[in-house]
């Protein structure tokens, strides 16, 4: 009994805190052994391991940079524009780790590390490519309104796709208004990014009529399903037809609808007596209709020419008497 | 639980990008319960892989087959839900962006990888 309790106390001990699973030893052999495999010297291979280790010890998972890792050697890209690289997925992991801090509620919402890890990870892609903190601060304030269950996973899919949305240059007011929308309608991840995928690519079409765009937005607002949002296959590039699955909504968080009460309304201000209208000004007189000139006799209608008779029908051939055979 | 990896995803390359390679049709995916499906028309091609986060980018770990005169190039490849980066290697050595995926992104590195969304 002792044992096992001791054994669970040290499990508690080894999970608290840990943003990810651990960089193994093997997995820093693998690596190692790959960069080695390339003709990348030993120091270059230390360097690269060396900062995701770094990020671990910081709390920041490791796997994201251990795979730009393994995608770098594999592209025969030089080590230094490698580390250039860790160093920047680094800064914005560690911007996103200060954003989720921000938007957490201690004691509310809690997700494992392992989760924690991984909307972490999702955060900083879209910081990545190119939502600022503001930005997702600003989403954050607004998925908010009447929504207590908001969780970090949503905010982090939503800034995620506000980014896949500015890519397409679709105006960063009016995505992040459709995004925080759709999250406030308890959309779930794999909701969001469809979402935002599907209005990337019809994003000349939102160019050309800006207005379509703000229909979207509307039409999310009063929360209409996102896939009736879809438009037909684009030729340029072919959908899948996933879009046309009803999206999940099992993963829906119980919308409980905020108490609105309805302010009083503000009592009408006495109306005022009319002035009395000006008589009308009396209406002229019509003038006399003129006399119309007589219409003139129509000429009379020559003689049609008399109908040639119909030729005569010959007379039917008489049918030759029937012969009946006998076997 | 049950990995839900369900979907059919062909994937061909269109003549614009490839060049020397060659290529002639775009197909649209379709769904299957089957694992990924990668196809690729490269007729010049002697060798032709798909390397991506599902496999550590190996440029070795899943060569495609060369399935008809028509230089196409196929690969099935299992993969788990969620998102996976990838591209085309041709012979070991020259990486292809993907014609045809679900999303794009920049690598960090002055290239793009495609993005297949596997539900």
């Amino acid at each position: 009994m002792l044992s096992i309790a001791i054994l669970t106390l040290a499990l508690f001990g080894i999970s608290d805190g840990v943003a990810t699973a651990a960089l193994s030893e093997q997995e820093i052999a693998a690596v190692t052994k790959l960069g080695e495999a390339q003709g990348r010297s030993p120091d270059d291979m230390k360097r690269l391991i060396a900062q995701a280790q770094q990020a671990e010890a910081r709390g920041l998972p490791s796997e994201p940079l251990l795979d730009k890792i393994r995608e770098g050697l594999a592209k025969g890209v030089d080590s230094g524009r490698i580390e250039q690289r860790l160093s920047s997925m680094t800064s914005n992991m560690e911007k996103a780790d200060a954003l989720l801090k921000e938007a957490e509620i201690p004691g509310k919402g809690q997700t494992s590390p392992q989760d924690r890890g991984r909307t972490l990870g999702v955060l900083a892609e879209a910081l990545g490519r190119g939502v600022t903190p503001d930005e997702v601060r600003s989403l954050h304030r607004s998925i908010g309104e009447g929504n207590s269950d908001a969780k970090p996973e949503t905010l982090a899919y939503s800034a995620k796709g506000l980014a896949v949305m500015k890519e397409g240059g679709l105006p960063p007011d009016e995505s992040k208004a459709v995004m925080s929308a759709a999250s406030r309608h308890g959309n779930n991840a794999a909701g969001l990014l469809d979402l935002a995928r599907e209005l990337k690519s019809r994003g000349q079409e939102f160019r050309d009529k800006p207005s379509r765009l703000h229909d979207i937005r509307t039409a999310v607002e009063r929360g209409e399903r996102l896939d009736k949002l879809r438009s037909d296959p684009h030729p340029a590039t072919p959908r899948s037809e996933r879009f046309d699955q009803r999206l999940d909504r099992d993963q829906r968080p119980d919308q409980k609808k905020p108490d609105l009460a309805r302010p009083e309304k503000p009592l009408k201000p006495e109306r005022l007596e009319q002035p009395a209208r000006p008589d009308l000004p009396a209406r002229p007189d019509k003038p006399e209709r003129l006399e119309q000139p007589a219409r003139p006799d129509k000429p009379a209608r020559p003689d049609l020419p008399a109908r040639p008779d119909k030729p005569v029908r010959p007379d039917k051939p008489e049918h030759p008497p029937r012969i009946i055979q006998s076997h | 639980m049950r990995r839900s990896v369900q979907w059919l995803l062909v994937v061909v390359l269109s003549w614009l990008p490839l060049g020397a390679w060659g290529a002639k049709d775009v197909d649209l995916p379709s769904k299957t319960d089957r694992p990924v499906q990668f196809t690729i028309s490269a007729p010049q091609a002697k060798s032709v892989a798909v390397a991506g986060s599902f496999n550590n980018w190996s440029p070795t770990a899943n060569p495609m087959q060369g399935t008809g005169a028509d230089g196409r190039w196929s690969a099935s490849i299992p993969l788990q839900a969620g998102e996976h980066k990838f591209m085309y290697v041709v012979d070991g050595k020259t990486w292809l962006t993907p014609p045809v995926a679900d999303e794009f992104v920049d690598d960090g590195f002055g290239q793009t990888n495609g993005v297949i969304v596997v539900r």
